[in-house]
């Protein structure tokens, strides 16, 4: 156990040299460009996938990363707020309060009607941030969000130089988010899921646990709304709307819900696909769909299950081989 | 240990349970029984807090617990057992328990992330004890068995082993028997026994009249929510009401 551990990390280390080259002595700027996209998906569905350990599905994520791009982008823009590493972490600490607070009443609810309540919460903060105009630009939006402040001497100003950001404000993310999943924290949270009354009759207050794997994941959302809102200087409400919310799920779900590895995957590949597939950009959300039937009905485990299925496929053949020739 | 006054549940106008009265001193081993829809398992849930009740009150070492939420009440060390199969059925067994134990391991949210030397050394213990736990209740053996796919009979002693992790003062059992063989019929008796030799006091819901009067000292008979004797195994079973209660009267027989 010891053993795979270590080549785990090892092989995560590894990945994790190589996207630094990359972005060290590539300077392609689209492709960095998707490159931050990706990472920002990357936390946002790993951050997702927390709150479904714990036995909620939650469809309030893109709400939370409204929140932190809006609260970034005003505070910087409206306020005059001076720092901007301030705002962002401003951004998250709202999300994760904003989390607490509706998750009192919201976790009380089980299985789809939380869900439900997820999308009610998502429209109530597009149509908050569209109609407030004179806080938040309304349908306009907000633009020249400025950019992130030098810190030890790195100007934010390259896609190279919001690459790196993105790499360690990543990383970061899933250290944390990978370190709660393993603790006893983590355990208790699949405990919920599996028999949340057996949870409470042997001493758990459910209750405290929903709300906060509610509020973690909102955290995560809203620090990565703020980073995105000084990264491309600009945000309109349905930038993060329901539709987004819904990919989120999907990149969940495609990748595979059962390992923490799987969400990086699907949030990876599907947010690389559209950009590769830019002609059939308007039939996206139907090829989104598309992938999401075709995973739930033949990979259930995700596309992280790909490799051990494909492993079996081919033992199944070698080992019938010789029955057939003989 | 435990004073249970006046305890009433109505659901509309139908009283499942009607202004039940118990006491327990720490040491005992009560039975509860009665014909099924007697009230035995709900009486239950008003006691740990899977329901509240509509009057009465349950205190608790002389804390009142009435309609406090369940994960109080187990903290304060009245824990309980369902009657349904109530595991973790993704986790091994030996994980259930370990789940269990955590919770009253005094470590803070930080520790455990952070897994520091005093939660290291705490989660050891923790799985120390739920390896004695899983020997004590007889499954030993299964302790890497995934627990949804354990037997019948080992899921209700897995049951049982979660209850026992919380470090209960006072163990409510709902029914441990049903569904088993009697060969662990027999194991499971030798072991509320056992518990009890041990100082552990028990409440025991059991429909298996046999079996209960050959454990408990004292019972309460309930039927329609409703007490109808109280005492000794020699005075239930001569009681006229309880003989009724379970046989049926003359001209029901005929």
């Amino acid at each position: 156990m010891n053993k795979t551990k270590r080549s785990r990390f090892g092989i995560a280390a590894v990945f994790l040299v190589a996207l630094v080259l990359f972005g060290v002595f590539y300077s392609g700027d689209y492709v960095l460009h998707v490159g931050v996209l990706v990472m920002i998906n990357v936390v946002l569905a790993s951050s997702l996938r927390l709150i479904n350990l714990s036995g909620q599905l939650s469809l309030a994520h893109g709400g939370f990363v409204t929140l932190g791009a809006y609260a970034s982008a005003v505070l910087l823009t409206k306020v005059g707020m001076s720092s901007t590493w301030l705002a962002l972490l401003i951004s998250a600490v709202l999300a994760a309060v904003i989390a607490v607070v509706i998750g009192i009443p919201f976790t009380r609810l089980k299985g789809i009607y939380f869900t439900i309540t997820g999308i009610f919460f998502v429209q109530v903060i597009v149509l908050t941030v569209q109609q407030w105009r004179s806080i938040t630009g309304g349908n306009g939006g907000l633009q020249g969000v400025p950019r992130p402040d030098s810190i030890l001497g790195i100007e934010f100003a390259s896609k190279t130089s919001f690459f790196m950001l993105a790499i360690v404000l990543m990383v970061v993310s899933l250290v944390i988010l990978w370190a709660i999943e393993r603790s006893r924290i983590g355990m208790t949270f699949l405990g919920i899921k599996q028999a949340d009354s057996l949870a409470e009759s042997i001493g758990i207050n459910t209750t405290v646990y929903k709300v906060a794997a509610f509020a973690i994941g909102g955290f995560f959302a809203g620090l990565m709304g703020g980073f995105y809102v000084q990264y491309v200087s600009a945000v309109d409400p349905t930038v993060f709307g329901f539709l987004p919310t819904i990919y989120m799920l999907i990149y969940v779900i495609v990748g595979g819900e059962d390992s923490f590895l799987g969400p990086m995957v699907g949030a990876a590949l599907l947010t690389i696909l559209p950009e590769v597939a830019r002609p059939l950009q308007s039939w996206m959300p139907l090829l989104f769909a598309a992938i999401l039937m075709v995973i739930i009905f033949l990979l259930p485990e995700g596309l992280v299950g790909l490799p051990h299925r494909l492993v079996g496929v081919l033992k199944k053949r070698t080992k019938e081989q010789p029955d057939a020739t003989s | 240990m435990l004073r249970v006054k006046g305890l009433t549940k109505n659901f509309g106008g139908l009283k499942a349970v009607g202004s039940v009265d118990l006491s327990i001193e720490p040491g005992q081993l009560v039975g509860l029984i009665g014909p099924n829809g007697a009230g035995k398992t709900t009486f239950f849930n008003l006691l740990t807090g899977y329901l509240r009740p509509s009057s009465g009150k349950v205190t608790f070492e002389g804390k009142n617990v009435t309609g406090k939420k369940p994960h109080y009440i187990a903290g304060r060390g009245m824990v309980r057992s369902f009657q349904q199969n109530a595991i973790f059925a993704d986790f091994t067994a030996l994980e259930n328990l370990i789940l269990a134990g955590h919770i009253h391991s005094g470590l803070n949210c930080w520790q455990a992330i952070l897994k520091t030397k005093t939660c290291r050394r705490r989660e050891r213990e923790i799985y120390e004890k739920a390896e004695e736990t899983l020997e004590l209740v007889g499954i030993g053996d299964l302790a890497n068995a995934q627990a949804g796919s354990l037997a019948h009979g080992h899921k209700r002693m897995l049951g049982i082993g979660l209850a026992l992790m919380c470090e209960p003062k006072l163990l409510l059992l709902d029914e441990p028997l049903a569904g088993m063989n009697i060969a662990e019929v027999d194991d499971t008796l030798v072991l509320v026994r056992r518990l009890w030799e041990d100082g552990l006091t028990i409440l025991l819901i059991e429909h298996n009249m046999r079996a209960a009067m050959s454990v408990c000292e004292r019972f309460l008979v309930l039927n329609f929510g409703r007490t109808i004797a109280e005492g000794t195994p020699e005075e239930i079973r001569s009681n006229p009401e309880v003989v009724k209660a379970y046989l049926g009267t003359a001209a029901d027989a005929a």
